[in-house]
């Protein structure tokens, strides 16, 4: 299990920055030949975004501030996360399918292409969270020291996802039918999170501790408490605690899988 | 499944010894279908049928040999090429690589369909190891030997099958490799491109020190280029000698069947 750790970063290491050149080019991949370029990676999240405040503010008129944040504000540091979690959950789960030639045709680690894949949504993310700052400054919702948290929420997720990945990209590879349960499940966790509702007004108990440990609820209220709901996230253990044992749990299994299937993906693509 | 192999890969171009197989299985499982492998992961016992590609396989090869692959479809070649490339680990036995490898293991090569050629061939040689300069250098030489024009700013996917061959032969050969390892890949692109390639890998082994592996069906270019042949079947050796003899060994076995 350790070795199995230290393989994957010692491999992640040496190869970090032909993982950056390949992050990078997986970005030029998307916008390359469109008129619009990067401008595209904000296109659809933007619409999304006002689509789902249309939706939700405008037709079913809940467009109430939330504790005090601006709808809008409330929702945009939600969803844009989602874009990133929604491209891990379920591209991130299949990465050994799509970069076969990575696996058997050359010389590379597999853990790295869960890294590099991870990075490259990171990048975009990173990107489109414009549109959220923007729209807190339009709103003047103001930064304050909270947002320090911040960027420790975003190594926290990148690390998660990519650990994500390497669980699932195994034995998508194996599975065809794993790869398309794992598509599927990514819906019903978008809506049973707390991107689009508050979770702690939830009655039942059950409900609340399903929405604890899915971790999606705990980035998601992370970066709106770093952003615009200003507490510190280690003062609500009833947040933080469910996902570090997730946390940690998904990383014994990730280890696992890797340990014993890491040799045999490239026989089986 | 569990792998109790030994992988031995250094840089060390000092070792007279090129590469060196000693006593390597790979074995292959086949399961009936996908659930039972996923099922395989986590519980004992699952059904599967066993593969020998590679079966107890033995040779060495040093440094500056140029050595062809003869054998049947299916006789365990392309395996034994993958396990010295490293992009599959053998199940047992002992692999020595002593040099920097560079493979085409097929005609695509590896390239990404989406990306252009030219992204394509900065991302493959960013992933070899070269330097920014250095892929600057090397690029038009290149795309100027794969005579890919002004294709090479276009996506892959708009190649034909000989551009992409060409593409990746180009590549392969250009790195300076310690090793190089060719499957197949003479079988395509014309005439005229062939002659062209037969140079360039005349030109590569005149140069002190470079191993080359390759795997063809075409008996006259092996004989041009290999002095040595290993003739492969069912995954064991069946012959390890002079080329000439290693041809007609290979000719009689077919005639035989």
């Amino acid at each position: 299990m350790f070795k199995t750790l230290r393989i994957i970063i010692q491999d992640n290491w040496e190869w970090r920055s032909q993982i950056l050149r390949l992050a990078t080019t997986e970005l030029r991949k998307e916008v390359h030949g469109t008129v619009l370029g990067w401008i595209w990676l904000l296109i659809t999240p933007g619409i999304y975004l006002g689509v789902f405040w249309f939706g939700l503010a405008v037709g079913l008129r809940t467009g109430s501030p939330i504790d005090g944040v601006p709808y809008l504000v409330w929702l945009g540091a939600g969803i844009i996360p989602w874009f990133f979690i929604s491209a891990m959950l379920s591209g991130g789960a299949d990465v050994y399918r799509r970069y076969s030639y990575l696996v058997n045709r050359l010389r590379f680690p597999i853990s790295a292409i869960s890294s590099f894949y991870g990075l490259a949504r990171l990048i975009v993310f990173l990107l489109t969270m414009i549109l959220v700052f923007a729209i807190m400054a339009l709103y003047r919702v103001p930064l304050t020291i909270y947002a320090v948290q911040f960027p420790v929420i975003v190594v926290v997720m990148y690390v998660f996802w990519t650990v994500w990945s390497m669980l699932t990209s195994p034995l998508s590879a194996l599975s065809k039918d794993f790869g398309n349960l794992i598509r599927a499940l990514s819906t019903p966790l978008f809506w049973l999170s707390g991107v689009l509702f508050q979770v702690n007004h939830l009655d039942s108990w059950w409900l609340r501790a399903f929405f604890a440990v899915n971790p999606i609820t705990f980035f998601v209220k992370s970066i709106r408490a770093s952003l615009c709901e200003d507490y510190w996230v280690w003062n609500e253990p009833n947040l933080i605690w469910p996902f570090v044992g997730v946390f940690f749990v998904m990383t014994l299994m990730a280890l696992f899988i890797q340990n014993k299937l890491s040799l045999e993906v490239a026989d089986v693509l | 499944m569990s792998y109790n192999a030994r992988l031995i890969e250094t840089r060390a171009m000092r070792s007279i010894v090129a590469i060196r197989f000693s006593h390597v299985t790979k074995k292959y499982r086949l399961y009936k279908n996908d659930r039972r492998r996923l099922a395989s992961t986590f519980v004992p016992g699952v059904k599967y049928d066993e593969v020998l590609a590679n079966n107890d396989l033995s040779f060495t090869i040093k440094r500056g040999e140029s050595v062809a692959f003869l054998g049947h479809n299916g006789a365990g070649k392309s395996t034994a090429l993958k396990i010295i490339t490293g992009v599959t680990a053998p199940t047992t036995g002992t692999v020595e690589v002593h040099g920097r490898v560079s493979a085409l293991l097929d005609l695509s090569a590896g390239f990404d369909a989406r990306l252009t050629g030219r992204d394509n061939l900065k991302l493959r040689a960013r992933l070899w190891g070269l330097s920014e300069p250095e892929i600057t250098n090397l690029l038009p030489e290149i795309a100027d030997f794969a005579e890919v024009g002004k294709y090479i700013d276009q996506p892959m996917r708009t190649y034909s099958a000989g551009m992409k061959a060409r593409l990746g032969f180009a590549f392969a050969s250009s790195l300076k490799p310690d090793i190089l390892i060719l499957d197949e890949v003479l079988s395509v692109g014309d005439r005229q491109f062939s002659q062209k390639s037969l140079a360039r890998m005349q030109e590569i082994m005149s140069t002190e020190g470079v191993t080359l592996l390759f795997v063809t069906h075409a008996l006259g270019s092996a004989e041009k280029f290999c002095k040595r042949a290993l003739v492969i079947d069912h995954g064991r050796l069946q012959f390890d000698g002079p080329i000439d003899q290693g041809v007609s060994y290979y000719k009689k076995s077919t005639s035989a069947k």
